[in-house]
């Protein structure tokens, strides 16, 4: 079975006080629309901003962002 | 939508009116050509202006109700939309003048050769925006 990159950035927002996509998206240096994409994996980050997601959530990056099989 | 997106619409649907109809002239006057080929000059010198017109107005307006997003550079994904976009214009462009110039080989006219090169650059253009937008809803939530 194929594997995919999947993320849990909307828990990690909800449990950062109910973050909105924007203002993650502010933080980060994208559009609400580009977090949005993210989220629903029809957009797959660079490296560099998928760090910034984990470090703002202080999470790891295996934290935020999974490679696995659906 | 994001404000690069609207931009993308209207230039698609500004460019397929103006287009079209310059080129519906422009099947009007073959097989035989035109009376006058500077007429089409012309024409075709109004549908650019008109064209630019139309898409500084749209974005001025579409700024003014966004500015903070107006005056964003493009995020990592608009810019792969982008450049996606952009690389397979190029192709087609390409293809496109490579055709022309095997065709003015085989006898075209300098009016037929003008505006297909014309037709070819517009076509190109046009496929960038559909595909950045066909991008965008593709991504969309």
């Amino acid at each position: 079975m194929a594997k995919r990159l999947s993320n849990t950035i909307r828990a990690l927002r909800f449990h950062a006080g109910e973050m909105t996509q924007a203002e993650l998206g502010e933080r980060i240096g994208v559009t609400r629309q580009t977090v949005a994409a993210i989220e629903q994996g029809k957009y797959s980050p660079t490296l560099e901003t998928a760090f910034r997601i984990a470090d703002i959530f202080g999470v790891r990056l295996d934290e935020a962002f999974r490679w696995s099989e659906d | 939508m994001t404000f690069r997106e609207k931009t993308r619409w209207t230039a698609l649907i500004v460019d397929l009116i103006i287009w079209a109809w310059y080129f519906s002239r422009v099947a009007e006057a073959l097989p035989d050509g035109p009376a006058d080929e500077m007429d089409f000059l012309w024409l075709a010198a109004g549908a650019t202006v008109a064209t630019i017109i139309i898409h500084v107005a749209a974005i001025v307006v579409f700024a003014a109700r966004r500015p903070k997003e107006a005056g964003a550079s493009p995020d990592e994904r608009e810019r792969q939309i982008e450049r996606e976009a952009g690389n397979a214009a190029y192709t087609l462009l390409a293809i496109g003048l490579v055709n022309i110039i095997i065709g003015s080989y085989f006898g075209w006219t300098k009016f037929e050769t003008v505006n297909a090169v014309l037709a070819v650059f517009v076509f190109a253009e046009i496929s960038r925006y559909a595909l950045e937008i066909f991008a965008y809803r593709r991504m969309a939530a």
